[in-house]
């Protein structure tokens, strides 16, 4: 069995990601000066979700570091400190920060100290933490508050202290304000009685009383239910309960994300101490008791927006006549605030599946697949008309498979938003090693695509971004000089296209300097002295192992490690990597992925008695050839002339290998295909077989990285066929030339 | 006859099956425990003493805590006791 603690835990950190996510969101907006006033209050609950989180788990670099960043945005929010350009620098800064310590605190990492303090010291330029100002007044000091008793055990023992006369919170009916006076705090009086499961699932209340200890000065009184004999020792966990008064400025829904993870663990009563200033000014519709074990009832989305912190104060209500009870978001709910603040609530239940469940999914889909190649192709043996019932079961069960495979490929997609905003941290970073002004432009984050694929894009793209803010990207003085921008731009872009995934990165900078490149890899012996190279070729060098043209080592690149290893990343992960380049106006470089990793669309062919399968979304055209359709050209090369349109042609049979060159039967086959933006090849086949979904199954684990071939499957007759990549064949089979060639012609 | 039992470090939600087998074994005596050590104490064990200091506390005998460190003061004070909560018998 899994440590309940540690599965807690765990989906703690996935909440944080989440909303650090939206913390991330926020002050992008507040940067591109596109925020509202619910921005702020965003960003704010976003840091102290994540802070309430921590303090439960007993996480005190993490607690320690968003209480200094939340109280800066407490102030921005109450409109006591105004965002300018460098506090907003720092809260991503302090963005950044979080998430390293959210991922230390989950790893066990050590935790970069220095950066932590300085970024706090930063902080606290602004609002001065109130550790360094009221140390006297926050300093903990228990009191005793005699709020009545908890439940039935009416023989419950308050330690020996002087009580304070609190009402009792049992019974929202008699809440009264208790005897003190109205105070500039608010009051919260908080009653929380711990549960056997509390402890069972791994909370501690110390660590809860601490992180309310985090929203202001607390006055305690514990309370013993007292055991009746010897037995009942051997059922601890539920006989302490503590009554609680926090002086604090914050909301009552700042208890609950505390208790979040303890909510249906214990009992908790959060109430605004009516009189107070909490009581007075906001959250009026949380002023009477809550419960958070004993609520049952499912919290409407508008009731849980009625709930958000930062709602606009309703007209006050008399203290003594308290509203109606307002429920309680329960956990998986929680967060609906967060996203509430920009948009309507709008939140679909969501559960959290183990990866290796989905893959066993895929995996079994991907059987069905085959399995009902099979059936189709018995079925076709039989010769059953296609008007019968079994043809009509087949192409309904087809039909069927589609969809499932189609839903199974959904749920692992996600969009690379959170990829992207880990760029926008790197563009930040490095733009700063370097010190060059630079504006991360993104586009398309809501792009799907394979979970996998998004873990293993994090390290190129780093590359790739690194690349263009230390070498594409000229300093400011050049900039202007060429009369751009002082601030460069880096521009990262996610589509779908044509059933893959397209994601670019580009920069507006100085291209690629040619002339640079190409000596630097005569020099480095990568290729010869004589060598004439095309554009396209001398751009692939920078693939090449070891290739730099940096003269200097900086923090960022010039090492020559980079681009080779971002071409073997994606490659590894089914893709392709080009690189467009305009002297003086920038560089792109674009990844192709394909969409899943599983299954695809395929067309069966067959080339010299060899069975084959192309994907479908590369093919753009099929043509049956008479020998007059291929014109000679120089070199003993042929080309094909498609609507008065000049084609290279690629003889599939002989680049793969299966047979020697040999004259053009009329009736050949040619599936016109398209390796880039209005160029087209005709790739030359014997026979179209069929048209079919075929599932992927990897090779190179066993075989490594064959060009031309991505992968291959098995067909309903259980052969086995290669699934080409038709791209890299014409790259690798023939060489650029033939494309790029063809492609200035046209 | 007053026992002196030594307590552990960390007195966290693992460490009260032992803590509770200890003070068992000082059943009917006084015991006077030693906090010197404690680095943490949690709801848990908190539970266990106050329970054991009441039960044994209705049967005539003390248990009292001594030389409780910084690190134990600070989490009884944030627990809403005092060291003074756990010396003489209880009320």
């Amino acid at each position: 069995m899994s440590d309940p603690m540690q599965e807690i835990m765990a989906s703690f950190f996935i909440e944080c990601e989440e909303l650090h996510e939206s913390l991330v969101d926020a002050l992008q907006l507040l940067a591109d000066g596109e925020s509202d006033i619910e921005t702020i209050n965003v960003a704010f609950r976003a840091v102290h979700s994540i802070k309430g989180g921590a303090g439960a788990f007993g996480l005190d670099a993490l607690v320690d570091f968003a209480h200094q960043f939340e109280t800066v945005m407490d102030a921005c929010r109450s409109g006591t400190l105004s965002i300018d350009t460098p506090l907003n620098e720092l809260f991503l800064r302090c963005s950044d920060m979080l998430s390293d310590l959210i991922r230390c605190s989950r790893d066990g990492e050590d935790v970069d100290a220095a950066t932590s303090t300085g970024l706090i010291a930063e902080l606290s330029g602004y609002v001065p933490s109130e550790d360094e100002g009221e140390v006297e007044e926050i300093e903990f000091q228990p009191m005793v508050l005699d709020l009545g008793e908890l439940g039935p055990g009416s023989d419950a023992l308050p330690m020996d202290l002087p009580p304070l006369d609190l009402p009792s919170l049992d019974d929202s009916d008699e809440t009264e304000a208790p005897e003190l006076g109205p105070s500039d705090k608010a009051r919260l009086a908080v009653e929380f009685r711990a549960e056997g499961e509390l402890y069972e699932s791994g909370n501690e209340p110390l660590f809860l009383i601490k992180a309310l200890a985090d929203l202001g000065r607390c006055e305690t009184k514990l309370t013993l239910d007292p055991p009746k004999s010897i037995d009942d020792l051997n059922t601890l966990g539920s006989r302490l309960s503590w009554n609680i008064v926090v002086e604090t400025d914050m909301p009552p829904t700042a208890v609950h994300e505390i208790f979040e993870f303890a909510e249906g663990l214990c009992k908790l009563n959060v109430v605004a101490i009516p009189g107070s200033a909490a009581a007075l000014t906001k959250d009026v519709s949380t002023e009477v008791p809550v419960e958070a074990a004993e609520s049952s009832a499912p919290a409407p989305a508008e009731a849980q927006s009625s709930n958000t912190p930062d709602a606009p104060a309703a007209a006050p209500a008399p203290a003594s006549k308290p509203e109606e009870p307002a429920p309680i978001p329960k956990p998986a709910a929680a967060k609906a605030p967060e996203k509430a603040a920009t948009t309507p609530p709008k939140t679909s239940p969501t559960v959290r599946v183990d990866l290796e469940r989905i893959e066993r999914l895929v995996n079994l889909v991907g059987e069905l697949v085959i399995n009902q190649a099979m059936l189709s192709q018995s079925i076709a043996e039989e010769n059953i008309p296609p008007n019968s019932p079994v043809s009509a079961g087949l192409d309904e069960f087809m039909q069927l498979t589609r969809n499932i495979q189609e839903s199974v490929m959904m749920i692992r997609a996600q969009p690379v938003k959170s990829l992207f905003q880990r760029m926008s941290r790197i563009v930040r970073e490095s733009s700063a090693a370097v010190d060059k002004t630079v504006k991360l432009v993104t586009d398309g984050e809501n792009t799907e695509i394979d979970k996998t694929a998004i873990e293993r894009l994090a390290d190129p793209l780093t590359h790739m971004i690194r690349n263009a803010v230390d070498h594409g990207l000229e300093d400011a003085e050049t900039r202007i000089a060429q009369g751009k921008s002082k601030q460069g731009e880096i521009k990262l872009r996610a589509a779908h296209k044509s059933g893959r995934v397209l994601i670019e990165v580009s920069d507006d900078g100085a291209g690629i300097n040619r002339e640079k490149v190409k000596s630097k890899a005569m020099e480095k012996g990568l290729i010869p002295d004589e060598a004439i190279l095309s554009d396209s070729e001398i751009d692939q060098l920078l693939f090449l192992p070891g290739f730099s043209t940096a003269t200097e080592v900086s923090n960022l690149s010039g090492r020559g490690v980079g681009m080779d290893v971002v071409k073997t990343q994606i490659t590894s992960l089914g893709g392709r990597v080009t690189i467009e380049s305009t002297p003086g106006a920038g560089t792109t470089f674009a990844i192709s992925l394909p969409l899943t990793l599983a299954v695809l669309d395929g067309m069966v062919i067959t080339v010299a008695q060899e069975t084959l399968v192309i994907p479908l979304n590369a093919i753009v055209e099929t043509l049956s050839l008479s020998v007059d359709d291929l014109k000679p050209v120089a070199g003993g090369q042929s080309v094909l002339c498609v609507r008065e349109q000049f084609v290279p042609v690629l003889d599939l049979g002989v680049e793969l290998g299966y047979r020697e060159e040999a004259p053009m039967q009329d009736g050949t086959i040619a599936l016109l295909i398209s390796p880039e933006e209005g160029v087209l090849v005709a790739l030359l086949v014997d026979t179209i077989e069929d048209q079919r979904q075929v599932v992927i199954k990897g090779m190179q684990e066993s075989y490594g990285r064959v060009p031309g071939v991505a992968a291959a499957t098995i067909l309903g007759d259980g052969q086995i066929a290669l699934i080409l990549d038709p791209n890299d064949l014409v790259q690798n089979a023939t060489g650029d030339d033939l494309v790029i060639t063809q492609k200035k012609a046209s | 006859m007053t026992k002196q039992v030594a307590l552990e470090t960390k007195l966290d939600s693992a460490a009260v099956d032992k803590l509770r087998t200890i003070l068992l074994a000082e059943q009917g005596d006084d015991i006077t425990l030693d906090g010197s050590g404690v680095q943490q104490i949690g709801g848990m064990c908190l539970e266990l003493l106050m329970s054991v200091r009441h039960l044994w506390g209705a049967a005539g005998h003390d248990v009292t805590i001594e030389n409780p460190s910084e690190q134990m003061l600070d989490d009884l004070g944030r627990f809403g006791l005092t060291a003074e909560d756990f010396q003489g018998r209880p009320a």
